[in-house]
Parts: C-alpha cells; structure tokens; sequence
C-alpha cells in the first residue's frame, strides 16, 4: 500500500516497495512498503512495537539496506539511490544527508556539548575551526543553550541533552531529519518544547523529518501521521 | 582523505583520551603491565648482549689481527713443540705465537682469604707477541723488563684497583704501591707480583680488565703446565691464507683443529644460546600477559562504548576512521607503556646483567661480569615489540569496534547476545588450535630452538581462551544456582550478572586465566626441576668428600690437582676409595660438549648413577669392563641423537677412538652433556693422569670432619684444597641451582605482578560496568550492603573461575615447558613436582586481588544515590 503527501511541497523522498528480511530464520520486519515524503514535511510514524518503524527509519538514514526495493531521496546534487550505494557511499549519505536524533540522546559522554553539536561538521571536514564554532554558536542558540558549550552531557538535563541532539542533527544542513522517540525519554514539558522545535525547523528551515514515536500527543504535531502494523502501512492522516 | 587529520585529531582528544582520563585507574594498570613487559624484555635482552659482546670483544681482543688458530679438540693443551714444524709459514709472510690460556681465582683479603672471582691469565710470548696483540702500560706504570720473571705478571686495572680497595680499605694507597695480588693457581696460592698495570684500550680491556698477562714461559711454570699452550695464533697474508689452511688441515695431527677466530667465538655462542634463547622467551611471558591487559582494556573499552561507536557509525563515521581512533587508543598506551618500559628496562638490566653473568660463568664459560653498555638495537627492538604487541593484542577489539553497525546506536546497552550466540563457533576454533597444539608439541626442535614447542604453548593458550564463553555459559548458570542456594538472592544475581555479560566476563576470565597459566606453570617448571636436581643429587652422590683444588670456583676453571696431593688424599687414614674426576671442554661434532674421565670402578661400586630407562648399573658396568666403552650423558644423547650401543669417536692423542656407548645416565651439570672415559682408557689414549676433582669414599666408621682436617694436614704444605662433605655439595649444588635460576625466579615474580595488575584491571572494569545495574537494583529496594555483597561476590566468582581454568591451562603449559620445551632446549628430563602450597598460595593471592579489587567499586556501587547512576551518561 502506497502512501502519499497530502502537502504541497516539492517530494523528496520516494520509498518504493521496501521489504526487509532479518537472520537466518528470515524474519519479515517490513512488507513492501512504498511511501513519498515531501520537502518540509513534518512525518509521525505510529505503531505498536515491533511493528517496523525503527526498521524503516533505518533503512531511511542508510543504516542499513532493503533486501528488496529502493529508496530515492532528492538531494541539492541530484537523485540518491540507496541501493546503489557501497559501505562507503551509505556512509557518506549519512554523514551529509541524515541527522539523527535518538530516544537515549545518544551524546558522546566524553565530549562537551559543543564538540558533540560540532561532530558531524569533524566528521565531514567541513569548514574551518573558527566556521565551525561560529555554526556550533549559532546552533546552540537556535535550540537555546547558550553557555552550556562546555558543559558535558552528564552536566544537563534530559530536555537539554535532547535539544544537543537536535543541534547536532541539524548543523551540516542534512536533507532529512529521522528523530526515534525523541520525547521518549522526557517529561511532558520537555517533550513539548522539543516538538516545537522539530516542528519548527521543518516550516522553517523546509527540512523533512520523520518521527517514530508511541505517542498520539506527539504525532499531533506532525502534518501526516503514518501507521504501521506487521510491517506494512497501514493509513494516514494529517493534522493541522 | 579529505579533512582526515582535521576530523581525527579532536576526535581522539576528546572521544578517546579523555575516555582515558575519566578511567586513570585502569589506564595506569595497563600502562604499568606494559612497562613491565618492555622493561623486562629489554632488560634480558641488555643484559644478554652485554655478556655476549664481552665474550665477543674479549675473544677479539685477546686473538688480535690473527686470522687463524690451532686449537686442540682433545685437550685442553697441547704440546709447543709443534711450533718447531710451523716454520715454513714464514716463508709465506705469516707469523705464529703461541698462547696459553687458564684461570685462577683472586683470592680476596675482606672474604677471609676464600677465592672470590674468577682472573683470566693470558701467557703469552712477550717479545714477540705485540704484532698480535696491542696492549699499552698504563700512565704512571712503568715498563719493567720483570714481567719476564717469574710468578711476575701485568695486570687489568679494575681487577688491580679491586684488589688496592681491599687491601688498603681506607683508601690510603694508590696502585702504584699494589706489591702483588694473591692467586689461586690450582692447588697452590701464588703472590704474582705487579710488573706493571695493562692500559684500559687494547688487551688490557678484555674480560672486563680482570685478567693478568704474563710471558708464556712464566704461564707455564704457575700452572705446572711445562711446554704445554693452548693454541697458536697465526697471522697469515690474505693471499696465501687458504693454502695455508688447507696445508695445516692437511698435516697436522686430527686432534688439532685449525679455525679461523670468529669460529671460535660462535662455537661459545652456541653453547649459550639455549640458554639466552629460554632467557628471552620467558620475559616474552611477562610482555604477553601485558599485552593481555591491553587486550582486555580494549575489549572492555570497545564493549562498553558499542553505542556510543553506532552513534559515531550513525553520524556517518567510516569504518576506517572507527578503526583509526581505536588503533590510536591502543598505540597511545602502548607508546606510555613501552617509553616507561625502555626506561625502566636499563635500570633492571643492570640487576639482570650479574644474574646472567653468573650463570654463564657457572654453566659455560668462565668470564668477568660485564658492564651494561646500552645500544640502540636492543631498545629499538623492545620498542617495537612493544608497539607492534600491544598494537596486535588490541586489534581484535579494534576490528570489532569497526564492525559495529550504526544501528548499534539505537541500542540502549551492548549488546552481550552476540558472545552467547558466537561461543559455539569459537569453541570450535578452540578446540582446533587445541589440535595444532597437541600436533605442534611432538615436532622437533629447530636446531636447538623449541620453536613448535612455544607454538603449542601459544596455540593452547588462545585455544583456551576462545573455548572460554562456551565453558562459562555452563558453569555460570550451575554457579549462579549454586551461589543461590549459598547466598540468597544476592548469590543468585551475582552469577546472573557474569551470565548476562557474557562477553565481558569472557574477557575478563580469559586475562584472570591467562595471567595465572603463566605464574602456574613457571612456578610448576622451575619446582620440578629443582625437586628433580635434590633427588638427582640424593640418589647419585654418595661420596662423603668432594675435593677439589681451590682455584675451582665453577666446573669451568681449569684447575688440576698435582699428583702429590692426589696420592695423599688416596691415603689418607679412613679413605675407603676415591674416585678421581677430571673434565675438560672438547668439540664433539662440532659442538661444545665435555670429556670427563672417571674411575669406573670406585663409581659403579660406591656411586650410584641413574641410567635413562630404568636400567640397573650392575649392567652398565659388565658392558664396561667387557670392551672399551664410554658412558654418556642424557643430554649429550639427546643432542646428538645417540642411545646405548650407539658409538662416539674421540679424537685423541693416540689417534681417532670409536667406542660403544655403554650405558646414558641422566646428569644435571651441564646442559652442553658428558662423555665420561674410564681412567685406564684415558691414560692409554692421552698419556695423561690428570686430576680436578675427588669423590672420596670413607671407611662406615670415619668421620668426614675428621678426615677432611686429616686430609688438610696429609697434603704437601701450601697446598690449598676446597673439601666438601656430602651435605655441603647438596647444598653448593642447590645454591648453584637457585643462582641459575635466580633470573628466572626474578622474571617469575614480575609475571605474577603482571597477572596480579590483569585481575585488579578485569575486575575493576567489570564491576564498574555494572554499576548501573546496581542503581537500577537500588531503586527496587536493594540496600547498600546487599549491592555491596553482590559486587564482591562477582569478583569473588570470577576470581574463582579464573583461579580454576588458569590452574588447568597452566597445569598443561608445565607440562609443555617441563616435557618439550626445556627437553628441547637443554636435554634434561625433569619429573613433574607439584608443589600445592605454591598452588594454595597464588590460589590465595588471586583470591584476595579479586576481592580488593572488588572492594572498591563495591563501595562505590553501593554509596552512590540511585538516580546518578542510573541515568544516561
């Protein structure tokens, strides 16, 4: 079953009869799931556990490779394939197309919260030392957390840790954002602030993200709701 | 790359080294364990070369330009009359001088006049000899024409000096006013008198400078050696060299042996190398279980950081950059490691340097001890060793730090299923190293080197290690029920905890058995063997007395004693019968080995000598007093792969002799082995009676006190003996025994620091990575002490599982060093002795280590509030 953007953006991301198999037993964590998302859209994916959203937000950050299918994703260079992408190619696409932000926050705990934000900027190589910490301040002021630079993430709170990780996910201009739980793991108003924030980048700044999350309060504040059971979409809705 | 250096350098800073930081404890235990390692391998490596290269120096010096030598390879002297027909090399250009070379032994006034040291005497023909050999008076010693007189004698500056600070302890005379210096020579203590004081350079600089040059004729005289040298030196032009060799190969008589000098040095090299090559192998044992720390921390670094290597995976860090930083990890505290290690190491290897110069002078060949001269081979050597060890040791865990997906970031914890699920494959692999261990130790040695034999020791130790998850699946779940029905609730999640972490367990087993296997089985080798040496010694020397002249501090000073003072020993009142023993270093096959001559009778019928394969002596005997025969040594056999009934042919002063072995016997004086000749064949053969030592049998109603004063008094005056009872050799025998080993006990020691440092290190890791567990348990209502009591209860299992599969493999390692390792290198057979309070000790060691070093995260587990701990990090 396809699924397909009610929004007007531009699409961005195709997601073309995607299976995935596991182990020797062949455990079907995805069936054939076909989707397209659109530039700036806001996504919730919903479903019981195990149902396959983590699986296929894996398979959308290049974490891994769908035994069947492809994914495409529209990038300022042109058309990815996913499925023509080596080791190192998958690697790539995820350091310069993909931000990431986990329900653990998943912050290096021997980096301040400036050399965590600053990560994926090291990683490519991107900019000069100064460009970069010019980006890390700008970043850090965008998800409110000036003068926490050089604190470590054992120093902060869950909210902070998280609104790092929204820093860090966003600073080298990724083309997606996949966000796993990302209120999972905070109280309500925590929560709530860091789904404004996600929220906002996605009008703002017309980044697509998707969300995994258990929670109905949450997926509210995406344009589109997509649930999954068994491994396969099941229907759609849109918010406001 | 693109920005490589750029991304990495920050990245190692802060993911790597403060990781580092955060961890001090652990950090400096792996560091030290590697310092110790490199130290110690340098050190032996150090002191090895230092005695080698004063053998080597010494040799070459002392031969100067010569590019030949005559040599005997019969006796230990020879006539000089030979020199009578080497005249027609001075029709080719050459020159020849003939040189005797003995030992005396310095007689030191602070040790109540007993010998002390051994002093190399060179006698040599003093007019003509400097076109050989370049020695110097040194400045303020006058050259004195009195060096060709008799018991006259240039001396090496250090033993002169040595001498003036025990004479004169005050320090009140120069060495000028040095008189004379008393030597043993044989029996007999001479004054030589100072001609003169040998300049440091040059000659004078051989063996250390403990040696004392005097005319050849002056030599001989001191040694009541008349007309006898131990070798010619020729130095023959380029051009004519080879005719010449092939001439003297041609004429002269087969028990002379014409070599070129450096052959002579390798011929000593060999000699040693056994026993260096053992040397250096065992301090590779104290850098393995370093690098066995290395290992682990990296294990355990790699396993608790899983998600945070996903998250880097997932932030798209290649795998070769994962792979970069973990490798800079373990080459960082390599390089700490082995930087402490290279400057530790020249300290140690000056308390090495004695230990081993001891052991050769004892064992092999008399020399001074050495100074330690530092050079840049060995360093860079132990360096690399090292880096390149601790590079290697890491790179299973880095290699699994590459393969982390970045999937593994999505993970809350490591994953520790995957231990469990690969522990059948490993057990496999395990069980297949084990077979080319089993394999491996039945292959024979290459040359003397026990190459297959470390193989097996290697392959074993890995075998065991991979067989480890499988064998501690089984046993923690038996334990952790076991530990419930003993302990409660707080046994049971003990056991549970090791089960859950099966990976990290594993490791933490596998460096706790492998530390342990090594401290085991060197202490079950070293015990054996010196159990094996007392009932050797037990069983076989029955003499009441052992005489022997004084100047023979070790079997390797040639020393003799007249036949005057051999008549009065033989009748002195109470003497029921002597054997007269006589050794001297011969080349059989090429190799070193020693002729020694005995009295056959007196040793079958008061001796007792043990023969390989249970055979009696009554035997033996019949065969020797049948035909002409000779008996052998274990190890002589063994290297030249000989058994009874096999023959050996000596090449004599009456021409070649091939005699049938009549019988091997199993000795432990020497690992180079015996040929022993009876007495009446020895005179037939050589013309000779000569005599260094006296098993002397007394009467039952005798009284060895007695008879030994008796025998003090019987012999000519002046004549210094050095008489043992039965129990003083026991104990000499035993003395030497521990001096040889006493490097080894040293090495053994520091591997058991090594180990004692992998429990602290595994323990440490693995109880502070459960502390988050323990808070999670603290919330559910577990008190402090009950966190606490699990915690040691952990350390105290693991301690036990590792006391337990290190007993094992250890058990098999002795049995690898005891029955194909040492067999191979040296040739003896050593019976296993266990000794178990050894065994309950290192039992009780480990123990307590475990438990100290449970101790402390148990009380910071249990002190720390709940929320900290549990909350992510």
């Amino acid at each position: 079953m396809a699924a397909h953007a009610t929004d007007t953006g531009v699409d961005k991301i195709w997601v073309e009869n995607v299976s995935k198999e596991y182990g020797a037993h062949q455990v079907r964590a995805l069936q054939e799931v076909s989707l397209t998302l659109r530039e700036g859209e806001f996504v919730a994916l919903m479903g019981p556990s195990g149902c396959g959203k983590s699986t296929l937000l894996n398979l959308l950050g290049a974490m891994d490779q769908p035994s069947t299918g492809d994914i495409r994703i529209q990038t300022p260079t042109g058309t990815i394939s996913l499925k023509t992408l080596d080791e190192a190619g998958l690697t790539r696409f995820r350091r310069e197309q993909v931000g990431f932000v986990f329900q653990f926050f998943n912050l290096l705990s021997t980096l301040t919260v400036r050399e965590n934000i600053a990560l994926p900027l090291a990683l490519s190589g991107a900019g000069s030392p100064r460009a970069q910490t010019d980006r890390v301040e700008e970043f850090l002021a965008q998800v409110g957390l000036q003068g926490r630079q050089d604190f470590f993430p054992a120093q902060l709170s869950g909210g902070e840790m998280q609104r790092v990780a929204i820093a860090r996910a966003l600073i080298h201009d990724p083309a997606i954002i996949l966000a796993d739980e990302p209120t999972g793991n905070l109280d309500s108003e925590n929560g709530s602030h860091i789904l404004d924030l996600l929220k906002d980048i996605s009008t703002r700044q017309g980044k697509t993200i998707i969300m995994a999350t258990h929670s109905e309060e949450a997926a509210h504040y995406a344009h589109r709701t997509l649930r999954m059971r068994d491994g396969r979409l099941l229907q759609e809705a849109t918010s406001a | 790359m693109k920005g490589s250096s750029m991304k990495q350098t920050p990245l190692f800073q802060a993911f790597i080294l403060r990781f580092l930081q955060k961890n001090p404890l652990r950090t400096g235990l792996t560091v030290l364990g590697i310092a110790l390692g490199v130290g110690i391998l340098l050190a032996i490596h150090l002191a090895n070369d230092s005695v080698l290269r004063n053998f080597r120096q010494s040799i070459e010096t002392v031969t100067g330009p010569s590019n030949l030598l005559i040599v005997s390879q019969a006796t230990p002297t020879f006539e000089e009359s030979l020199l009578d027909e080497l005249r027609w090399i001075w029709q080719t250009g050459g020159q020849f001088t003939p040189v005797l070379e003995q030992q005396a032994a310095r007689i030191s006034p602070v040790e109540a006049g007993r010998p002390t040291d051994v002093v190399q005497v060179l006698g040599i023909n003093m007019l003509g000899d400097p076109v050989f050999r370049s020695f110097s008076w040194d400045a303020g010693s006058e050259t004195s024409f009195s060096v060709l007189y008799e018991n006259h004698g240039l001396f090496g500056k250090p033993l002169a000096q040595r001498a003036l600070k025990e004479t004169f302890p005050d320090g009140s005379a120069d060495v000028s006013q040095l008189q004379s210096i008393p030597l043993l020579i044989n029996e007999g203590e001479r004054n030589i008198r100072v001609s003169g004081l040998l300049a440091d350079e040059g000659l004078g600089g051989a063996y250390s400078g403990n040696l004392v040059l005097m005319d050849l004729a002056v030599a001989q005289q001191a040694f009541n050696l008349p007309g006898q040298i131990s070798r010619i030196d020729l130095l023959i032009p380029e051009e004519h060299l080879a005719i010449v060799q092939e001439k003297l190969d041609r004429e002269l008589p087969d028990t002379l042996l014409v070599q070129r000098p450096d052959q002579r040095g390798e011929q000593v090299e060999k000699m040693i190398q056994a026993f260096q090559s053992n040397l250096t192998a065992l301090s590779f044992i104290s850098l393995l279980v370093g690098m066995f720390l290395i290992y682990n921390t990296m294990s355990i670094a790699v396993l608790r950081r899983r998600p945070e290597i996903g998250t880097l995976r997932a932030l798209g860090a290649s795998k070769k950059l994962i792979f970069k930083l973990f490798s800079l990890e373990a080459l960082t505290l390599g390089a700490i490691g082995t930087a402490l290690g290279l400057l530790s190491g020249v300290g140690m290897a000056q308390l090495a340097l004695g230990s081993v110069s001891q052991t050769v002078e004892t064992l092999y060949v008399a020399q001074a001890t050495p100074s330690i001269s530092v050079t840049w081979g060995p360093l860079l050597v132990a360096g690399c060793l090292g880096m390149g060890l601790s590079f290697l040791a890491a790179l299973p865990p880095v290699i699994e730090a590459m393969s982390v997906p970045p999937a593994e970031a999505a993970r809350r914890r490591s994953d520790e299923t995957r231990t469990a699920n690969a522990a059948p494959k490993l057990t496999l692999i395990g069980v297949g190293l084990w077979g080319v261990a089993l394999v491996a130790a039945f292959q024979p040695p290459i040359g003397t080197l026990p190459v297959f034999g470390y193989l097996s020791a290697l392959c074993f130790v890995l075998g065991g290690a991979l067989i480890l998850p499988w064998f501690l699946q089984g046993v923690l779940r038996i334990a952790s029920q076991g530990m419930h029905r003993i302990f409660g609730l707080t046994g049971h999640l003990a056991g549970l905890n090791l089960l859950g972490a099966l990976g990290r367990t594993s490791v933490a087993v596998a460096s706790l058995m492998v530390g342990i296997a090594m401290m085991i089985s060197l202490a079950v080798m070293i015990g054996s063997f010196r159990q094996t040496v007392i009932v050797w010694v037990d069983q076989t020397f029955k003499a009441d007395l052992l005489v022997k002249p004084a100047a023979r501090i070790t079997s390797k000073v040639s020393a003799q004693l007249a036949p005057a003072v051999v008549e009065s020993v033989r009748t002195t009142p109470g003497v029921r019968a002597v054997d007269a023993f006589y050794e001297f270093p011969i080349v059989y096959n090429g190799m070193p080995t020693n002729l020694g001559v005995g009295e056959m009778e007196t040793l079958f019928e008061e001796g007792s000598l043990l023969f390989l394969n249970g055979e009696t002596p009554q035997s033996v005997y019949t065969r020797l007093k049948e035909s002409p025969s000779v008996l052998v040594t274990e190890t002589f056999a063994l290297k030249n792969n000989l058994q009874k009934g096999d023959t050996v042919t000596l090449e004599t002063p009456a021409g070649p002799k091939t005699l049938p072995i009549a019988g091997v016997y199993y000795d432990y004086a020497s690992d180079q082995g015996y040929i022993i000749l009876p007495r009446r064949l020895y005179r037939e053969y050589y013309q000779d009676d000569a005599v260094s030592d006296m098993a002397v049998y007394l009467d039952p109603q005798a009284d060895p006190e007695a008879v030994r004063t008796a025998i003090h008094q019987q012999v000519p005056a002046g004549t210094r003996l050095t008489i043992s009872t039965q129990r003083d050799v026991k104990q000499e025998v035993l003395r030497i025994f521990d001096d040889t080993f006493a490097i080894t006990y040293a090495l053994h020691l520091i591997a058991i620091t090594v180990a004692i440092l992998g429990v602290l290190n595994t323990l440490l890791a693995l109880v502070l990575e459960s502390r988050r567990d323990f808070g999670i348990l603290r919330y559910l209502g577990a008190t402090r002490q009950q966190i606490r009591r699990i915690v040691l209860l952990q350390a105290g299992l693991l301690g036990i599982l590792g006391n337990l599969t290190g007993l094992g493999v250890g058990f098999v390692l002795s049995l690898l060093l005891i029955h194909v390792i040492n067999k191979q290198s040296f040739g003896w057979s050593i019976q296993l002795y266990l000794s178990w309070d050894f065994i309950a000790q290192s039992f009780a060691l480990v123990m307590i280590s475990a438990l100290l070093s449970g101790w402390i995260p148990a009380r910071m587990a249990a002190q720390l509030p709940a929320p900290s701990v549990v909350r992510d990090e």
